[in-house]
């Protein structure tokens, strides 16, 4: 049987129903739209009803989401894989090696010489400089949330990291902090722990922002 | 014929294996290509051959390129060259399971048998 072009109006009604399902990530969308239309384009048109039902059983809302959440957990191991690899400075080169090696001693110096009782700020400054960063570059990862569009999962993956920050900031600065009044940073043990989590706070972000600049733009649907 | 449960466990080894003999193919091609080459009596669900496949994406055997299709976008999975090495060790891998299975459920063959 040879192929058949689909109708404006099938393909509309293919939309509608991918929409009603509120698929998260737009890989999923384009590619079960593709599933959808390649199908019915190998039908004849008097079987349209039988196959879009069959189609629509296949693809109910549970596989769905089934799929999404596949989806999210291995882009998610590759987004940290990539992060991993962009801090791995000794294997970019012997410039990238330098410009690490450089990076990783300020960032130690910086950290370690800085008053405790302002590390908190130095925290602050990091997170908001990587959320309007990230946020600038993957914005379309908010469209889900406004309007339950579909949105690039790679935006989604990194935008939720930048949650991972926040928590942080939050246990480790702040409730200690406001709980002991500030006393906490009298004690040398816990003042180098702030330090050494400012420090790979600051590397997580780096490579962060990195990966959002890296990313390929994908459109939404 | 139901046998959903049977082709989990192999759904991978046989995405990599007919990667293996197309250059590259869509979701949509794989699922076509099993049903014609056991006449219909393996079906793959599309619940599952899709996070198989972005499974074997994401752990670096399989690459993808996106093509425009007649207003849409197609993503295509091809193997890399951990791909390719992946697949015959999935394969000897599912055949000596198949031979086991074989001997348990005829006992009268001999260890040797090969299928």
């Amino acid at each position: 049987m040879e192929m058949r072009q689909l109708s404006e109006q099938e393909i509309v009604s293919i939309h509608a129903r991918l929409k009603s399902l509120h698929i998260r990530y737009t890989e999923v969308y384009e590619e079960i739209f593709d599933h959808y239309c390649t199908t019915l384009e190998n039908v004849p048109v008097l079987d349209y009803p039988t196959i879009i039902a069959r189609l629509n059983e296949t693809f109910a809302w549970s596989v769905v989401k089934g799929m999404d959440k596949e989806l999210e957990k291995n882009v998610s191991k590759q987004v940290l894989a990539a992060q991993l690899d962009f801090l791995k400075f000794w294997n970019h080169g012997i410039k990238g090696f330098l410009v690490g090696l450089a990076g990783f001693a300020s960032l130690a110096i910086f950290a370690f010489t800085i008053p405790a009782s302002e590390s908190i700020l130095v925290f602050l400054a990091i997170i908001l400089f990587t959320t309007a960063g990230v946020f600038f570059m993957r914005r379309d990862a908010l469209s889900f949330s406004l309007s339950h569009k579909s949105v690039s999962i790679s935006s989604a993956i990194v935008i939720k990291r930048v949650g991972i920050l926040n928590t942080v900031f939050v246990w480790i600065y702040v409730f200690p902090s406001v709980f002991t009044h500030g006393a906490i940073f009298s004690n040398a043990l816990v003042v180098w722990g702030m330090g050494i989590v400012t420090i790979f706070s600051i590397l997580y972000s780096i490579s962060l922002l990195a990966i959002s600049a890296n990313l390929s733009n994908h459109r939404t649907t | 014929m139901s046998n959903n449960n049977l082709i989990k466990g192999s759904l991978q080894t046989i995405i990599l294996k007919l990667l293996e003999e197309n250059e590259k193919m869509y979701g949509y091609e794989i699922t076509q290509r099993v049903k014609e080459l056991t006449a219909g009596e393996i079906k793959i669900t599309e619940g599952a051959l899709y996070p198989a496949l972005h499974k074997l994406e994401a752990e670096g055997l399989l690459s993808t390129e996106i093509q425009q299709v007649d207003n849409r976008v197609r993503k295509y999975y091809s193997l890399t060259k951990d791909g390719q090495k992946e697949v015959t060790s999935k394969m000897s891998e599912l055949q000596g399971f198949v031979e086991n299975l074989q001997r348990i459920l005829t006992p009268d063959l001999k260890p040797g048998f090969n299928i």
